[in-house]
């Protein structure tokens, strides 16, 4: 378990041949190019540091940890100088003391002496350097110049930028640049005159910098201060538990007061993030005591009505005996339910098990659906499992990195800093993508390619990159006949060698210049270590599933599969996507991906739960929507998702959810769907349970309870009680049962449990007999399936066209700063970065319409309309635009539409024809909604409505 | 042809459509397709669907769907199929 503060080693670890040397007497062995103050740290020995902290290079400007060596003159700094063999080295002397004292006594002279009311106060590097160094005078007066006046930049929501506490040692600029890899901090000015500057000396806020924390966390002073510490005080204990934002599953220490959380600081030991944090997870969790979230249950007949305050016994009761009566009347196929990627394993499970076994039907499905399910599907039938193939560390050893259709720097922040540090140490880029994200061309970044393709090309791009990868003569012939099946790769390859695929005949459709193309290709296949990293701009297409195909015949053909450096990585959106889809929340299958068909399976199952289970796929969402028009289907059970904002064409979404009889939303907020629904079951966030998520590579971590469920129950515990009361028995006492459970079900799960999470920290599923410390590498020493199999990916255009009347082409996306529907970052100071929802526009299109940056346009499409702020840009080219989907105001997926993946009906959210026209207010769907919204949020408390 | 069977009409046809790109025998993975990921309802109503004359569906499409009718009159396709994930 975590303490509040890490030993820091001061400088980061090496990995040399051992040599074996003496510090104050004592022989220490430490890796060639270890510093003497990281070995010294290893015996014990602290050696008194400002300017040094081991998550960045050693600098050396700070003169504090000066130390004396045998036959070598001077007083060099540890931090700078490597250990040697035979080394002598002494860390305490009067010479070194004196040095020491009187270089402290310097800092301190320009140090405002405010300890005792400080925020730093027991938590301050420079307070116990002072300490260490025994300094009790300053002898140079306050008469001199001094930077004690200097005002405080508080316009960052999260944190103060006190100069006055600065003592520049270059910490945060270090941290910025080292570990976060955004380069907006700068140390202005010289000698007196240093500064630390955000930008072009900005505010914070203004400025590129992207609240990150990773300066707040290198700051040895009070210069950078949380605001919730300086409002709080320092924290006493911490707890470690994994972020509820995003796939990159980011391990933080939830830093506590009693049951207040104080802070979350990134836990140095967290194998997803390795001590880094995003400006989320890091600071976006005041949503969890927000004053809209729900605490009490709500019931109402209708969504006419206002909302009626029960007790937890009268809404489960009552949610029970509707499920039954609807069922009774309608059949067992008229009810299902969707769990959620933001609850936890242990939750998911359970949603799947209450609706297989109590509810008696296999109409469960989850958000999965709109993002990565033609992940599952393509990687499924290419390599035989649903997962990506690499750990997160093995973008250390990647040459080349492919990204497409994804935007890591906005959507997996964390995970993006460790790929820009591996591009910085000269690793190639080649980025897949319609917009120019960030990553084309940062600081110190320049992508090698930027194929800017046209939104619904990929399967045609893909396929022209496998072309010259055959043509020429790249493909890796070795690896294909030893992994692969040899007849399907020839099929392949003559496919795929076909003129009318090559890139210069698919230029016209595709908009990518042949050339680049070209080059592109010849760098992915002889560049070395290949890794390809996608996200929701390959699945979200009607060909979504054909192009993870795509991706792994790529990956296949040039033999980048089974080892670190390379691989096919998903980029998963939500916390626990990747653990939804373990744990059976799709209609078709069992935990493990084992299809409902499968027998053995089945009665695996049947046995451990006592109830026949259907052999039938059920429902997926859409279908449940349209089965609702229809109506055939008419309860749904939702935990933790919105899909009135998240899914496509939410006229229908609402028209589904209109013909029900019986919506049950279990969620933190009133959300969106909740406007359609009859009860409300409140939900406990990620700080008031235990649990475990398992992140986008795979990896499973423990997720524990930092405080009391406001609500009462943790989220498991109501869909138990639910199920209870259905009549179905559920007992469990702790999430670890229904872990276990699933581990004696699930042959990748069988060697999990949460006494191998303590012991191990974390564990990369499959974790069985074969792999009793789990697998961070997939296909090793062959596929899953046996022999690779390459898929003929012929290109079909979607039917979604342009045309006069929409003559624009959509595409939607995430930021930064807010998460998915916005329920929790909305309801944070994250607000300061994104107000609302804007479209981006191309400067000729928007001069074209006669709009201006920042005036209000219609967006209009086949399906609806909605209207918003343009943002004039050339990151989006002629013909595409674009914007996000996070504020209700909005409701981009308005416009959406029901074009779907052929394989798994994901969405077709990346492509949509529009029209923009200048706009002077909202459109009369926004008017009625928000009307509806309004009306249907009412609520009769308790007392009043008995 | 409602919404609905339009819808069913699409996905059946976007289905054999994949799988006559794949070069295989197209109606028998569509049908597999189908019968691993579609429930029983539906593949019952396009089934009718076809029944009633199949309007709009693919030659591909009908004939995947006419595979699930001659197995079992129900929907239910008789071959053995793989079953991948999604």
């Amino acid at each position: 378990m975590a303490t509040l503060q890490d030993i820091d080693f001061g400088t980061p670890a090496a990995s040399g041949e051992t040599v074996t040397l003496t510090i104050d007497g004592r022989r220490v062995s430490a890796p060639a190019g270890t510093s003497i103050m990281r070995a010294a740290r290893s015996l014990g020995t602290s050696i008194p540091k400002l300017c040094a902290t081991d998550s960045l290079e050693a600098f050396g400007s700070c003169r504090v940890c000066l130390v004396e060596i045998e036959g070598r003159s001077g007083t060099p700094a540890s931090c700078t100088t490597p250990v040697a063999e035979g080394m002598v080295v002494r860390t305490q002397s009067a010479k070194l003391a004196r040095l020491r004292r009187n270089v402290v006594e310097l800092y301190i002279s320009d140090h405002p002496l405010d300890c005792l009311t400080c925020a730093a106060n027991g938590n301050c590097e420079l307070q116990d350097v002072a300490g260490s160094v025994g300094l009790r005078d300053v002898r140079y007066g306050d008469a001199g110049e001094n930077h004690l006046d200097l005002p405080c930049d508080s316009s960052n929501p999260y944190f103060d930028f006190d100069p006055s506490k600065c003592i520049v040692c270059s910490r945060c600029v270090r941290a910025c640049d080292e570990v976060q890899g955004t380069l907006a901090l700068t140390v202005e000015g010289r000698g007196f005159a240093s500064k630390i500057a955000a930008s072009q000396a900005q505010p914070f806020l203004e400025s590129e910098c992207v609240s990150c924390g990773a300066c707040v966390q290198a700051c040895p002073t009070a210069a950078l201060t949380e605001r919730a510490v300086v409002e709080a005080g320092q924290p006493d204990r911490a707890v470690v538990t994994t972020c509820a934002y995003c796939g990159v599953g980011c391990a933080f220490k939830a830093e506590m007061k009693g049951e207040q959380l104080v802070r979350m600081t990134p836990y140095k030991d967290g194998a997803a993030n390795h001590g880094h944090s995003c400006v989320k997870g890091r600071f976006a969790w005041g949503y969890a005591t927000h004053k809209e979230r729900i605490l009490k249950p709500m019931i109402r007949a209708s969504i006419r009505e206002p909302w009626r305050e029960v007790s937890w016994q009268d809404a489960i009761a009552h949610t029970a005996a509707e499920f039954k009566r609807i069922a009774a009347r309608y059949g067992a196929h008229a009810v299902g339910g969707i769990s959620s990627s933001r609850c936890t394993n242990e939750e998911t499970y359970l949603v799947q098990k209450l609706v297989r076994a109590a509810f008696g039907v296999n109409n469960i499905d989850t958000c999965a659906r709109v993002c990565h399910s033609p992940t599952g599907y393509g990687l499924k039938t290419t390599l035989g499992t649903s997962a990506g193939t690499q750990d997160f560390d093995s973008v250390e050893q990647a040459d080349v990195i492919v990204v497409i259709g994804a935007n890591p720097t906005d959507g997996h922040p964390v995970f993006a800093s460790r790929m820009k540090r591996r591009l910085r140490q000269g690793a190639k880029l080649i980025v897949v993508d319609p917009r120019r994200i960030d990553l084309v061309r940062t600081p110190q970044i320049e992508a090698a390619h930027h194929l800017q393709l046209r939104p619904g090309t990929n399967v045609a791009v893909l396929t022209a990159l496998a072309h010259v990868i055959v043509t020429e003569d790249l493909v890796d012939q070795a690896f294909v006949r030893e992994r692969c099946d040899w007849d399907e790769f020839q099929e392949w390859a003559a496919f795929v060698a076909d003129p009318a695929r090559s890139p210069e005949a698919t230029e016209a459709r595709t908009g990518v210049p042949a050339a680049e193309l070209r080059a592109a290709a010849r760098l992915y296949a002889t560049g070395g270590n290949a890794a390809i990293y996608y996200g929701l701009g390959v699945t979200e297409h009607s060909q979504g599933s054909t192009s993870v195909m795509a991706i792994a015949n790529l990956a296949m053909a040039t033999g980048n599969f089974g080892r670190p450096g390379v691989g096919v990585n998903p980029l998963r959106g939500q916390n626990n996507v990747q653990g939804a889809c373990d744990m059976g929340s799709f209609p078709h299958e069992f935990s493990g991906y084992r299809h409902v068909s499968d027998g053995a399976t089945r009665a695996l199952i049947e046995e451990a739960w006592g109830v026949p289970l259907d052999p039938e796929p059920g429902l997926r969402i859409p279908n449940m929507l349209d089965a609702a028009v229809q109506g055939a289907f008419k309860a749904i059970y939702i935990q933790g998702e919105d899909i009135l904002q998240s899914d496509p064409n939410t006229h229908h979404v609402a028209a589904g959810l209109a013909a029900m009889e019986c919506v049950v939303v279990h969620d933190l907020f009133l959300n969106e769907t909740a406007n359609y629904a009859h009860v409300f079951l409140p939900g406990s966030t990620f700080l008031e349970k235990d649990g475990t998520f398992t992140n986008a590579e795979r990896r499973i971590q423990r997720v524990r309870r930092v405080m009391t469920p406001l609500n009462g129950y943790e989220d498991w515990q109501i869909t138990q009680l639910l199920c209870n009361a259905l009549g179905y028995p559920m007992t469990y006492g702790h999430p670890s049962e229904i872990m276990d459970e699933i581990a004696r079900l699930t042959p990748s799960f069988h060697g999990v449990s949460y006494a191998a999470l303590e012991e191990l920290g974390s564990i990369q599923w499959p974790c069985n007999a074969e792999a009793p410390a789990g697998t961070p590498i997939m296909h090793e020493d062959g596929f899953v399936r046996g022999k690779g199999r390459f898929v003929l990916t012929e290109y079909v255009p979607t039917d979604e066209k342009v045309g006069p009347r929409y003559p624009l082409l959509l595409t939607t996306g995430r930021i930064l700063s807010q998460y998915n529907v916005g329920a929790q970052t909305r309801r944070t100071a994250n607000v300061a970065w994104h107000e609302e929802d804007v479209l981006e526009i191309h400067p000729q299109d928007a001069e074209d319409r006669g709009v201006r940056d920042g005036d209000l346009v219609r967006l209009a499409s086949r399906s609806g309309e909605t209207v918003l702020r343009a943002k004039v840009s050339t990151r989006v080219a002629p013909g595409v635009v674009y914007t996000t989907f996070h504020h209700p105001g909005t409701q981009a997926n308005v416009v959406t539409t029901d074009y779907s993946d052929w394989a798994t009906n994901c969405p077709e959210y990346k492509v949509t024809a529009v029209q923009v026209t200048p706009s002077n207010g909202p459109s009369d769907w926004q008017q009625r909604y928000a009307e509806h919204a309004a009306q249907s949020r009412r609520t009769t408390p308790a007392e009043r409505a008995s | 042809m409602s919404d609905f069977s339009g819808k069913l009409v699409l996905m059946a046809n976007q289905i054999a459509a994949a799988f006559v790109a794949q070069g295989a025998d197209a109606a028998k993975d569509a049908a597999a397709h189908i019968e691993a990921f579609w429930p029983p309802p539906m593949r019952a109503q396009i089934t009718a669907y076809l029944a009633a004359g199949g309007e709009g569906l693919s030659d591909q499409a009908a004939a995947a769907v006419r595979r699930l009718r001659q197995a079992h009159g129900d929907g239910r396709a008789a071959a053995a199929v793989s079953r991948p994930a999604d």
